[in-house]
């Protein structure tokens, strides 16, 4: 175990706690501001008088909100691309990455390259649009699913990753008997668990917050993201003075609630995968 | 003011010409009356039209309006609903334009698609159906004056416009009655009253800013689009022109370098320095200034007319007695007037997709759209079905505001209109809006002048009107805000006549110039 | 089965190419997918880039359209403003960098000494929230906040008897609203994928050097430190090649007239052009040159980088 190292440590210990607390404070007051302003009443909200306390408490934005029926069916829908969509772009990026981070693999500076010029150089919005209507997935759960499910900054960070792994490991995986596929399925990717997670993050949470290229690419409204629902919603707020009823349309209100609606699940899932970044996952490898 | 009117006759004179020259098919009219079957198709026709959702009453296929137009028409409209007004809604217009894939008719908001694809060859020119469209060719003759803002420099017209919506975007100044009665003020009707009445609050009120108004950040002129005009000048704009045009001199003139705008300019900062409107009142939000006018930190503003129901409800709620009211114009400086400038402005109408399989089929069911009849069902309905009359007077059933209205039957929604009787959404407001309406419209001033452009004259605008503009942006807020003494304006006018507003302005004559000559 | 051999199995290619190809064909495969991905949705359209030389009209189409060589090029570079946007948009990135690379590094580090689990969970899960806030809501906030007539920063200055400040309406104050919002969002979130990769560094490293003595500090100069270099540095160069990328729309949302001075990019300026009619091919331009300077940078620095003996992208 390790040796406790004492009062040396302790202003440290203070320092990193005060920091960190300034730092939950900074991020959390215009969450619990937003959150405030969301379930207060519209008109105490367009007097400026609702702070970290909300006044007159109501979810009349939340029903308004959620009363569109075009809700629950874009939520299914974002909740199958999202899972869809992660797993194919995990799985994708994985085994191009690893494939990569092997320098010795044929043509590898002409992939590697292929893949970097296009951060920079790309069609454009029309170009790219006309291309994916040419493979016949306009208004499909392909162009929805497809045209995402790489993105060079997650594949070049994965690679760094792999390029970190214990080189041992793999020779005694070929020692018996496993090939590239089976040293990437057996003993990479079960070690990797804290970059599969993340990357695995940023591509769902992307995913989850896709607006334009689903809005641009899909015209049947079954098959709508959540964010293109949420988007139009917002623009009630702009014109609005009475809508539904008695509850005064506030923009602000609106907005707030849209947020929250939008990143609840996310909020909710998140601390299912903090597990993974936990120290320690490496442990297991070496002494084996 | 007559030589106003004379020369715009002029110009639309010599516009008609072009017009009737366009003309194909000198024939006698179509038959205008609807098919032996009462409807205005024998066969059912299914046409596709792309319209701007709003949020707030997305299309639905029960909708009474649209069962009304399959009922009259014989036509399955097959409505391809965009969720957004703005820009995005203009993105997917052009990959479908750029795939091919273009809806029969497509509802714009605004001529910046129409301006941007007709050139192109994207639509119709409808100038060469007027003989299968009688009922709109009537209206044509009859509404010159007004249709010829939707023309395009090449002559032709590519879109059939729609009229009487645009009193929806109808602006004014209000202010609070029951604080002026309060303290014995009187609205100022000059700007020197103005001046002292805000002063006079300020003194009352030591922690208001007793003239508040909302402004888009990155064009801080458009405000001034409202107060200009009162001034004997303008604020330039993309939509009605960047040059004022002069009826006295026939001159276009840029309005930012005038002396008029400079006055005005002077006195905002005296408002300003004297805090009697808000330090940010350039980029202030919708958001604080909708707290300031409820909230009583403010009392006076420029906006729209709808924001009299739209402040007074609730601020009604939190001050007892709380009355916002429409106020007369005031007139700017010596050289102004005391009319306010044409806000009641908006472009919609339908575009028909010129490569269209049944092209004759869409032009005529546009030509529907212009005829008493769907103006009357389009606007109002039908007695017992979604009117009824009540003392004399149409009432909406079940609909006491137009979001109802819209909501309910449709009517009045994107896609569902051409010739609006706003009479219709009058029945809906408060007595105070109506009051509000009826003193603002005798008070108009005409509409800019405002020609087409080709392509080319276009380019010089995005480029050299451009760097005009944006000089003029940034040196106008910091005049106003004191970041630049007004005693450097002489030089101000220089730079931006170096940046070549001479050669901008050059190409809005040359294309008066040639809408003229068309005649000859 | 022998480990793999130059020989290969009796009666394979002899080509040292193809024979290297069939020693690496599950590598090949497992690439296969993405390069597939590559080729059809980035390659394809790739043609776009060429709208910039031409006056493209999407009805008439890329062929149909005609050739125009470097006039909007030209366009841009004769406008008064190309340089100073470029400056500002150069500015704006270097900083963004200068102080957003490095405090998720910092913060990830911090956090990573908490020893109480969920304390450590919390702060996490906290301050990454603000990344999920559309730019819209951001800049929104960021307005109210310093708004001269309600905004609580300037009422805090009216307490302390100082004179409000109008901070959107100097120029001066414009770097350091974005750069300062933008530290505030994107630490938390950022501070992740250093966290994965501090979970991945042995335990035992730590223990002995305790053993040998070592402070915090020293362990995480000797330890910490050089085992995020491989990923510090990747993150890096991949942030030094987007140098230009400043969003559009979070600068168009802050930025006004007055403040153009430093507040004007190139995506905004662009952006505003094309307000007046779609100028794609003017658009388009600006962009490529955009992609150039920044190929060109991140090849500067991935040399730079190779040069000091660290990883290089390729």
């Amino acid at each position: 175990m390790a040796v406790q190292v004492r009062s040396r440590i302790s202003a440290f210990t203070v320092l990193k706690v005060l920091f960190l607390l300034a730092a939950v404070v900074a991020t959390l007051y215009p969450l619990l501001y937003m959150l405030s302003i969301s379930i207060s009443d519209t008109t105490q909200v367009l007097l400026g008088k609702v702070g970290l306390i909300p006044k007159g408490v109501n979810l009349s934005m939340y029903r308004f909100v959620l009363r569109d029926q075009r809700i629950f069916t874009s939520y299914r829908n974002t909740i199958f691309y999202v899972l869809v969509g992660t797993a194919l772009s995990l799985v994708v990026t994985a085994a191009a990455a690893f494939s990569l981070s092997k320098r010795r693999v044929v043509f590898h500076r002409f992939f590697t390259i292929l893949v970097v010029v296009t951060m920079f150089f790309g069609g454009g919005m029309i170009p790219t649009y006309l291309t994916i209507r040419g493979l016949g997935m306009i208004d499909t759960i392909w162009a929805v699913l497809l045209p995402s499910a790489v993105s060079t900054y997650n594949l070049l960070v994965m690679r760094t990753f792999f390029d970190g792994f214990p080189k041992e490991i793999e020779e005694s995986g070929q020692l018996d008997g496993l090939n590239d596929v089976g040293i990437l399925t057996r003993l990479v990717l079960p070690s990797s668990q804290a970059v599969l997670a993340s990357i695995g993050l940023f591509y769902a949470v992307s995913r989850w917050n896709a607006y334009f290229d689903p809005f641009l690419y899909l015209n049947t409204p079954d098959l709508f993201p959540l964010q293109i629902i949420l988007r139009d919603i917002l623009q009630a707020g702009q014109t609005n003075v009475v809508g539904g009823g008695d509850t005064l349309m506030v923009e602000e209100s609106l907005r707030y609630t849209a947020v929250i609606v939008s990143i609840l699940p996310i909020i909710v899932v998140y601390p299912f995968l903090q597990k993974y970044f936990v120290k320690g996952v490496m442990l297991g490898a070496v002494k084996g | 003011m007559k030589r106003a009117i004379w020369i715009s006759a002029a110009v639309l004179l010599s516009a008609s010409i072009v017009w009737a020259g366009g003309n194909k098919e000198g024939k006698s009219p179509a038959v205008s009356a609807p098919a032996a079957t009462g409807k205005w198709f024998d066969k059912p026709v299914t046409i596709s039209m792309m319209i701007p959702s709003h949020p707030s009453w997305p299309y639905q296929k029960d909708w009474y309006v649209a069962k009304m137009v399959k009922e009259q028409t014989n036509v399955d409209l097959k409505v391809i609903d965009v969720l957004d007004q703005s820009s995005a809604f203009d993105d997917k217009v052009t990959v479908s334009v750029a795939s091919g894939d273009v809806a029969d008719i497509i509802f714009p908001i605004g001529l910046a698609i129409q301006k941007r694809f007709g050139e192109q060859g994207v639509f119709a020119n409808v100038l060469d159906y007027t003989a299968k469209t009688p009922n709109f060719k009537k209206w044509l003759d009859a509404n010159k004056n007004y249709a010829i803002k939707f023309m395009s420099a090449d002559g032709k017209l590519y879109q059939y416009p729609a009229k009487g919506i645009e009193e929806t975007n109808r602006r004014i100044w209000m202010y609070r009655k029951d604080v002026f009665e309060k303290n014995g003020l009187k609205p100022p009707r000059t700007s020197d009253e103005l001046l002292s009445v805000l002063r006079k609050l300020k003194e009352l009120y030591p922690s208001s800013y007793p003239y508040a108004f909302r402004n888009n950040a990155n064009d801080p002129m458009q405000f001034m689009l409202m107060i200009a005009p009162s001034w004997g000048t303008d604020a330039p704009s993309a939509t009605t022109g960047e040059f004022r045009y002069d009826w006295a001199t026939k001159e276009y003139v840029f309005g930012p370098t005038e002396d008029a705008f400079r006055d005005m300019i002077a006195f905002y900062h005296t408002l300003y320095a004297e805090k009697l409107i808000p330090p940010n009142c350039l980029t202030m939000t919708a958001t604080e200034w909708q707290t300031m006018m409820t909230g009583s930190q403010s009392f006076m503003t420029v906006d729209y007319i709808g924001r009299i129901d739209f402040f007074n409800v609730p601020g009604r709620k939190v001050t007892p007695g709380y009355d916002l009211q429409y106020m007369p114009s005031v007139k700017g400086g010596s050289k102004g007037t005391d009319k306010f400038a044409a806000s009641a402005l908006g472009w919609y109408g339908f575009l028909p997709f010129s490569k269209s399989a049944h092209l004759d089929d869409v032009v005529k069911f546009c030509d529907w759209w212009y005829t008493p009849k769907a103006s009357e069902l389009s606007s109002w309905g039908e007695e017992g079905k979604t009117y009824s009359v009540v003392d004399g007077k149409r009432r909406f059933i079940d609909a006491p505001a137009v979001e109802n209205v819209r909501n309910k039957y449709g009517l009045s929604t994107n896609g569902f209109y051409i010739l609006f009787d706003y009479q219709a959404h009058i029945s809906t407001f408060s007595p105070e809006l109506q009051s509000a309406y009826a003193q603002s419209m005798p008070m108009d001033l005409p509409e800019n002048l405002c020609p087409p452009f080709t392509p080319a004259e276009q380019e010089i605008i995005n480029l050299t009107g451009a760097n005009v503009m944006r000089h003029a942006q940034q040196q106008i807020s910091r005049f106003l805000l004191g970041n630049r003494p007004l005693s450097e304006w002489g030089q101000y006018v220089k730079e931006v006549q170096d940046l070549g507003v001479e050669k901008f302005r050059t190409v809005y004559t040359q294309a008066l110039a040639r809408i003229l000559n068309a005649s000859k | 089965m022998t480990a793999a051999s130059a020989h290969g199995v009796p009666g394979g290619p002899a080509h040292p190419l193809l024979r290297r190809i069939r020693k690496d064909r599950y590598l090949l495969l497992l690439l296969l997918p993405c390069v597939a991905f590559y080729v059809l949705f980035r390659y394809l359209p790739i043609w776009g880039i060429l709208i910039s030389f031409k006056d493209y009209k999407p009805f008439v189409g890329f062929s149909g359209s005609p050739w125009v060589g470097l006039k909007h090029y030209r366009n841009f570079f004769s406008v008064p403003e190309a340089w100073p946007l470029v400056r500002n948009t150069f500015l704006l990135g270097l900083y963004s960098i200068l102080w957003s690379f490095p405090t998720p590094i910092l913060f990830a580090l911090v956090l990573n000494e908490v020893r109480d689990v969920r304390f450590k969970k919390t702060v996490q899960t906290i301050t990454y929230m603000p990344h999920f806030l559309s730019m819209v809501i951001v800049t929104g906030m960021v307005i109210s906040f310093l708004s001269p007539v309600r905004g609580p920063l300037n009422g805090l200055l009216k307490s302390l008897g100082r004179p409000e400040i109008n901070f959107f309406a100097d120029p001066k104050y414009f770097r350091t609203i974005y750069i300062a919002s933008g530290v505030w969002q994107d630490t938390g979130w950022g501070a992740i994928i250093y966290l994965a990769a501090l979970s991945g560094i042995n335990p035992e490293l730590y223990e002995s050097a305790v053993i040998d003595g070592a402070n915090k500090m020293r362990q995480i100069v000797s330890i910490t430190l050089p085992m995020l270099i491989p990923t510090i540095t990747m993150l890096l160069l991949l942030r030094v090649g987007n140098v230009l990328d400043v969003g559009f729309e979070k600068v168009y949302l802050l930025q006004n007239p007055v403040i153009y001075e430093t507040a004007d990019v190139l995506s905004t300026y662009v952006y505003r052009q094309g307000i007046r009619g779609a100028q794609y091919s003017f658009a388009s331009a600006i962009g490529t040159f955009n992609s150039v300077v920044s190929l060109v940078i991140l090849l500067l620095a991935n040399f730079a980088s190779r040069r000091l003996g660290e990883t290089s992208l390729w």
